[in-house]
């Protein structure tokens, strides 16, 4: 009884200590985050609207 | 349990390859791979898919933590063309939706040394992702994001782009010589000057091995940031374009005859990831 005890204090320290561990990490990557989670910068949202005199370049050869 | 317990660099990414017919050959300069970064996953991929019948699937290879779908697979004609990257799992407030460019190179550290020497800065320096290579992201020296791979097993073949598909990438910034510098430092490629529209020189072309890879021109939309832009080969801009509203998305540049031949436009999704789409040949 006193032995079984002991074994599910021990165990639930361990799990504790292994939750601790997994919360003092970095959040994990997410799949395919690789990079650009570390940047604030922006692309093209469009904030210009629609414009009839805008050059649009692309292939040329 | 002792996989975790070791510490959070257990935790990797495993990206599957970029081809699933590698050439074992590394094409220097080549744009070999395009991720959407988008905060609106669901609606792009109906957007996307609707209009080009791009079909969008969960990697087999899952060895990374977070939710199942935060990373897509995009197929053209059953094809590998690219991926979908649900920002809102990168726990970002701002919205980085964007294509994002990826070219390739054979030694991916010396390429990262280049690109730090050139004035570019390290978003993420050389990383493996598995089966896929080991890829870094990029701020190039005029501010626009774009990525680098060394691929595992090889990049894809040089083939004629087809209906639907990538046809060509192209930067805009607002300077075109210190960009060029940037890309040339990095990759070693060489320029041409083309007249494009009424000027002698107003679109630099970059090649690598007498290849054509990328365009150079001034950001036609004035105050946007630098970034890197992305032509899809379509039958019909306009068709495509009448689209484009009912599918959450805008039209930014209606379809438009261009001097040189063919026309283009330019739209962007329901994330505001803009891409730009022409015709080809150019007659």
């Amino acid at each position: 009884m006193r032995i079984s005890k002991i074994r599910r204090v021990a165990g639930l320290s361990a799990l504790l200590a292994l939750c601790s561990l997994l919360a003092s990490c970095e959040p994990p990557q997410v799949y395919g985050s690789v990079g650009y989670s570390s940047y604030s910068g922006g692309g093209y949202y469009g904030g210009g609207g629609m414009n009839t005199s805008i050059r649009v370049g692309g292939r040329i050869y | 349990m002792v996989l975790l317990a070791a510490g959070c660099t257990a935790i990797t990414v495993n990206l599957p390859p970029i081809t699933e017919t590698p050439t074992d050959e590394r094409y220097v300069g080549k744009v070999v791979w395009h991720d959407l970064l988008t905060n609106t996953p669901e609606a792009s991929r109906r957007f996307y898919g609707e209009l080009f019948g791009w079909e969008f699937e969960q990697p087999r290879l899952f060895v990374g933590v977070g939710s199942g779908d935060s990373y897509m697979l995009i197929r053209h004609n059953g094809k590998l063309i690219g991926g979908m990257v649900d920002t809102n799992a990168l726990g970002k407030k701002e919205n980085i939706s964007q294509w994002i460019t990826t070219i390739s190179v054979a030694d991916i550290d010396a390429a990262a040394d280049r690109a730090a020497g050139a004035g570019g800065k390290i978003i993420n320096a050389p990383e493996s992702i598995g089966d896929r290579g080991r890829m870094a992201v990029i701020e190039d020296s005029t501010g626009a994001l774009f990525a680098m791979i060394q691929t595992k097993a090889g990049d894809p073949a040089d083939s004629e782009p087809v209906h639907d598909g990538w046809l060509w990438d192209e930067l805009w910034t607002s300077d075109v010589d210190r960009a060029a510098g940037f890309y040339q430092a990095v990759f070693g490629f060489q320029h041409k000057d083309r007249a494009f529209e009424n000027a002698d020189r107003d679109y630099r072309v970059l090649e690598y091995a007498d290849k054509p890879r990328v365009g150079i021109m001034e950001n036609p939309f004035e105050g946007e940031r630098p970034v890197w832009v992305n032509y899809i080969r379509v039958e019909d801009p306009s068709a495509v374009t009448a689209k484009v509203e009912a599918l959450g998305g805008r039209v930014l540049v209606e379809a438009r005859a261009r001097p040189i031949g063919g026309e283009v436009a330019f739209i962007a999704g329901p994330s505001g990831a803009g891409v730009a789409l022409q015709t080809w040949p150019l007659d």
